[in-house]
């Protein structure tokens, strides 16, 4: 998707003194494991603690298509961008790499990927004695994006046909705000009750390192073509505050309150490994 | 001679084609006219949809609202934070069924087809101006029977109020169910739920609408027996 642009604007021009020096492209398949911690059920519902997470080592699986480009002038691109089985390519990792160093860069960029929460209304299914917790029987599932700017330092080493970039980046990101509701009936009696609740940003600080080896099998022309593996672990700590608007029998006179939840540690590994053309 | 002999059997053919094109046109014609009338024919006078109607009828039947969901029951046994009742106004004269939606003017041999079926309307010739719930039980020592006890009802109006999954205030019943006109039956329907846990092990109500022409439809609850959560 990146590449396109970047490699019809580099075919125009001359070979000496190309504004891009050298393109990578590849293509990759990934997984993705999600470790959070859970905290016992308080007086309110802690949505983080429904992000799905499970026993299996990956909760994810994606396919990923990236491109790096390598500018005149020790500037460098890259360009993740990966999908779930919906093919939406929802997961992105853009970064600007300035190599001032032959071995130490300093990268800028922006993160995101989604995540599923499931479930959350069966806080309400726990808690709420005497109650239908939620009246709502469908699977409750809802999709939230972690987005966020980070920074960082690159360390590329190649030796022959080895070629190993690691990078240390930090940043702040926040979840994607989100609107739920949960409607509920008392059991064996006429009350009902509707609970909405609107997210507030969740802004925190993340730390996320990557590891990329690359080997070149294969040389066809000016092309290489080879095998990658790239991992990365991903960790933050935040809590999801919402507003909390409740009514009771009818819509008038709902009662309000700002909650704020404890906060979360949350980490991701990833591992993905494809194939990459150099040319 | 070849070329006589194709030159024949090309202005015979040419011939045929326009005796055969010229039919096709009158058929073409034929059925378009049919159709033409047949659609004039099968259109209706939405007006002939409107009717009158004058509430003349109160019925209540009793809900088990122990569940997720309201069910109108013969029970008369109920949960005593669940007293819940359905309320039907009509008019008993006019059979909705009785109504003849098709048009008494279909062209023979063609099944009518309708551009639109308009659903009836009913007008009420007596608008509703008032509702009360009276208790002919004692809710509790500070409720004793005799008393107006409309404000502690909920209420759903399930064909014309939907605002969400909550009841509407009793308040806002009668702006509810008070309207212009009634499609498809001559009645409304309503629900009415306790607000209040009931401290007694019965309890009965009586429930009366005012109207315009100043008459008043009454009806009372059967008895009904409490039971409490365990």
């Amino acid at each position: 998707m990146f590449l396109l642009p970047a490699v019809a604007v580099s075919s125009l021009l001359p070979a000496q003194g190309r504004f891009i020096e050298k393109k990578e492209a590849s293509l990759w398949f990934g997984v993705r494991d999600i470790t959070r911690d859970s905290l016992a059920n308080g007086a309110n519902l802690d949505f983080l603690n429904y992000l799905h997470s499970s026993d299996e080592m990956a909760e994810y699986q994606y396919l990923g298509l990236s491109a790096h480009l390598w500018f005149r002038g020790n500037w460098e691109a890259d360009f993740k961008v990966a999908m779930y089985d919906d093919f939406a390519p929802t997961s992105l990792n853009i970064k600007a790499i300035w190599m001032p160093y032959k071995y130490l860069g300093l990268t800028a960029g922006f993160y995101s990927y989604p995540q599923l929460m499931n479930e959350f209304n069966m806080f309400h299914r726990l808690s709420d004695e005497g109650w239908y917790g939620d009246t709502d029987s469908n699977f409750r599932q809802r999709r939230v994006h972690e987005t966020g700017i980070m920074a960082g330092v690159a360390v590329p080493v190649s030796y022959r046909f080895i070629h190993l970039n690691l990078c240390l980046n930090g940043g702040i990101s926040t979840l994607s705000k989100f609107r739920e509701k949960v409607t509920q009936k008392m059991i064996n009696g006429n009350m009902r009750r509707e609970i909405r609740y609107s997210t507030k940003n969740s802004p925190a600080l993340f730390f996320f390192p990557e590891a990329e080896l690359g080997l070149d099998c294969f040389r066809i022309g000016s092309s290489t073509l080879g095998v990658r593996g790239h991992a990365s672990w991903f960790t933050v700590k935040r809590s999801v505050d919402y507003k909390m608007t409740i009514w009771e029998w009818t819509y008038d006179n709902p009662m309000q309150e700002d909650v704020a939840n404890p906060a979360h540690s949350f980490s991701k590994f990833e591992f993905d490994a494809g194939l990459y053309l150099t040319w | 001679m070849m070329r006589i002999d194709i030159r024949h059997q090309a202005g015979g053919f040419a011939g045929a084609l326009r005796i055969y094109s010229g039919r096709t046109m009158k058929v073409t014609l034929l059925l378009s006219v049919i159709f033409i009338l047949k659609t004039i024919t099968s259109c209706i006078d939405p007006a002939e949809w409107d009717f009158e109607l004058s509430f003349n009828k109160i019925t209540i039947t009793n809900l088990d609202n122990s569940g997720f969901y309201p069910t109108e029951t013969n029970s008369d046994i109920m949960y005593a934070p669940a007293v819940a009742f359905t309320v039907t106004l009509s008019d008993e004269t006019i059979l909705a069924s009785g109504v003849n939606r098709r048009s008494n003017n279909s062209f023979t041999g063609f099944t009518p087809a309708y551009a639109m079926s308009p659903e009836p309307r009913y007008y009420p010739l007596n608008r509703i101006t008032g509702i009360s719930i009276v208790t002919l039980e004692a809710m509790s020592p500070e409720i004793p029977a005799g008393t107006d006890v409309t404000g502690l009802f909920a209420a759903c109006v399930p064909r014309f109020n939907a605002p969400g999954f909550l009841y509407i205030d009793s308040s806002e019943l009668l702006s509810a169910i008070d309207r212009d006109f009634y499609p498809d039956e001559p009645s409304v329907t309503f629900q009415l739920f306790c607000r209040e846990e009931i401290a007694g092990d019965k309890a009965q109500f009586e429930i009366n609408i005012t109207l315009s022409d100043e008459s008043t439809l009454s009806a009372t609850t059967n008895l009904i027996t409490l039971v409490r959560n365990e």
